[in-house]
């Protein structure tokens, strides 16, 4: 089927035009001036931004499904208001996109939509109970699962998938956290666990996540929620898991989280006033005191969605990393 | 808590939402908004926004069931008496059957939110001057399709009122103005002209409707403060019906010559005041006065703000608007 893809120049973006070309859908690209084409071999890109509705409608026209995945993936910008545009307002330009072309929509959503957990993994069923959220992503991402979910139930033929904590190959972008943590892991550079390493998250390796993709633009049911994520992990697991595939020791260090929090408060003083990004941000460190621990199990039951194991993911990764490709 | 706010982005929605904003941080606020089309959509603070259009059942059903409220405050409506007398229809099917589609919707998903539902001293319509500010148990006497149109939704709402489903709270609120007031209206639109005399795009001359009518004015910020008020205390459960509507009002009239005399004082501004006939309305009441007691007693809600402030907020909201349309 033509599908348009937004936000297909992104790390998950870019494996979900391949798995979708491989699969023989006709994927046009929707991608803004100057974006990243690297690596992709779309049949056609058209120039826009999603925050532009009219020129989202244009591109989904002819097409039978438009997968929305951009979002505005960052811990800090400049500007908080373009957290809204991108993720809150592009969701409803693509939403009048589709309606107008008659198309499906399928919502790239977050792990974060549905909020923090507890040990017991968390399944679709559940809603992000509102205040307390630790960032403005998280916050934006939830109020665009309101908006979304308003439109399943008002039955509109739309799709919303919430991918975990995606990891694996592909570009180091600011929402490929993992690999980019496992890089400066790598280097010597990682300064320590961030807290005791006893939170779960959910490690999705982004092949299963962009597989999932493709399952649910052809058999998701219309206005359903699936959680794509993957094995629920704490983070000292997570480094011993790394050490035993790749024989990386695990970092010794545990910053306290109050520490972390401070230094993150600086960091977010110091980038407000410069308006450079910041290295860590007080908000992220609150995004480690919480477990986001998820099931997969209704993707895994409907959509056919595989989990590949975290050792295994880790060391495809671990390999991509070392083979240089990732340079 | 979970408030969803319809009408959100009109005259009195901008204000709750402030109001809620700033005094009751910790409510999670949904805001309902009329459709844009993939057009951007103004910010509401923290609100999350979501669109329907009021006639869409379908949409208005969806928006309901995504943001699951505890708390409604139901302001959307076609809220012109001029217009009700233009399409009658619209405004029946957008008053009436709006409440039902949003009333229809809390029933679908199972909801037991306490529901607001603003209603207008229009229902009111004819009433005896000489007998004092109306009270709730006064006689309906509706006089335009606008009225009709809230009289019906009011007693509507109420029959959705059930023990173990929905709380009703209704109110007939009187005329209330302040920053953000339309320019349709009276007192909004003799400030948007002395606005302009004082900036030198129009002559020094008013253009005024009927002087004589007397109205019961509430600042728009003290209204918002009385709908969080009735929504938080006032009684519900097992409450005989007619006791679920509340005046909102401040209980003083003033008489519009006095009130167009009052703007022109506080903005120091020399003008010929001329009445044009177009600006009469088919059905001016002439005295309409309100009695608080019940709202009063109900919350200990009391008007904050005078009438010169607010008059004063609202000359000071239209140099504002008018700056912005036209740069210097």
């Amino acid at each position: 089927m033509k599908v348009l893809l937004t936000g297909g120049t992104g790390f998950l973006g870019k494996n979900v035009a391949r798995a979708l070309a491989a699969r023989g859908h006709e994927v046009r690209l929707l991608a803004r001036e100057g974006s990243n084409l690297s690596g992709l071999a779309p049949a056609e890109v058209v120039r826009g931004d999603v925050c532009d509705a009219a020129a989202l409608s244009r591109a989904a026209l002819g097409c039978q499904a438009v997968l929305h995945m951009a979002a505005l993936v960052k811990m800090w910008v400049p500007d908080r208001g373009d957290f809204e545009r991108v993720n809150v307002d592009g969701l409803r330009a693509a939403l009048a996109a589709a309606q107008a072309a008659g198309a499906r929509l399928v919502y790239t959503s977050s792990f974060m939509a549905i909020g923090p957990t507890g040990k017991e993994p968390a399944d679709e069923s559940r809603l992000h109970p509102g205040h307390s959220f630790r960032n403005d992503y998280e916050r934006t991402k939830a109020q665009a699962d309101v908006v979304a979910r308003a439109a399943a139930a008002a039955g509109r033929d739309v799709v919303l998938l919430y991918p975990g904590v995606v990891y694996g190959p592909g570009d180091r972008t600011a929402g490929n956290i993992v690999v980019n943590m496992i890089a400066d892991h790598l280097r010597g550079a990682l300064p320590g666990v961030i807290g005791p390493g006893d939170r779960l998250w959910s490690y999705a390796y982004v092949e299963d996540v962009a597989a999932g993709h493709v399952d649910a633009l052809e058999r998701g049911r219309a206005g359903e929620r699936y959680l794509l994520a993957g094995e629920n992990v704490g983070m000292n697991d997570f480094f011993r898991l790394l050490s035993e595939v790749g024989g990386v020791a695990a970092p010794r260090r545990h910053i306290p989280y109050a520490a972390a929090s401070s230094l993150g408060w600086l960091l977010h003083a110091w980038a407000e006033l410069t308006g450079l990004p910041p290295l860590l941000t007080h908000e992220v460190v609150g995004v480690f005191r919480e477990h986001w621990a998820y099931t997969s199990a209704k993707a895994e039951r409907e959509l056919g969605y595989h989990v590949t194991p975290l050792r295994e993911g880790l060391r495809r990764t671990l390999e991509w990393l070392r083979s240089g490709a990732a340079a | 808590m979970r408030l969803l706010v319809t009408g959100a982005h009109g005259f009195v929605g901008g204000h709750v939402l402030d109001q809620v904003r700033a005094e009751h941080p910790e409510v999670e606020v949904f805001a309902l908004v009329r459709p844009r089309g993939g057009a951007p959509v103004p910010r509401a603070g923290n609100a999350t926004v979501l669109e329907a259009d009021l006639d869409d059942a379908p949409a208005v059903a969806g928006a309901v069931a995504a943001a699951r409220p505890d708390r409604i405050v139901h302001l959307a409506g076609q809220s012109s008496v001029h217009h009700s007398w233009i399409d009658p229809g619209a405004t029946l099917r957008t008053n009436v059957m709006g409440l039902v589609h949003l009333m229809d919707a809390v029933r679908a998903e199972g909801l037991r939110p306490r529901v607001l539902v603003v209603g207008s001293a229009e229902e009111y319509g004819i009433v005896d001057g000489a007998s004092g500010p109306v009270r709730e148990d006064a006689p309906l006497r509706p006089l335009s399709p606008y009225a009709v149109s809230k009289v019906a939704q009011g007693l509507l709402a109420l029959e959705y009122a059930a023990p173990g489903g929905p709380t009703v709270v209704r109110t007939r609120t009187f005329p209330h103005t302040g920053p953000g007031r339309g320019e349709a209206f009276a007192e909004s639109s003799f400030a948007r002209q002395i606005v302009e005399v004082e900036a030198g795009h129009r002559p020094p001359v008013l253009s005024v409707g009927n002087l004589e009518a007397v109205r019961d004015f509430t600042d728009v910020r003290d209204v918002a403060r009385a709908y969080w008020a009735l929504l938080e205390r006032a009684p519900g459960g097992v409450v005989p019906r007619t006791e679920t509507v509340y005046n909102v009002c401040s209980g003083r009239g003033v008489r519009l010559a006095d009130l167009l005399a009052r703007l022109i004082a506080l903005a120091g501004v020399e003008v010929d005041v001329r009445q044009d006939p177009a600006r009469f309305r088919p059905s001016d009441i002439p005295v309409l006065v309100g009695d608080p007691s019940r709202l009063r007693a109900a919350t200990g809600w009391e008007p904050r703000i005078d009438l010169d402030r607010t008059l004063r907020d609202l000359l000071e909201d239209w140099r504002a608007r008018i700056a912005a349309h036209r740069p210097a």
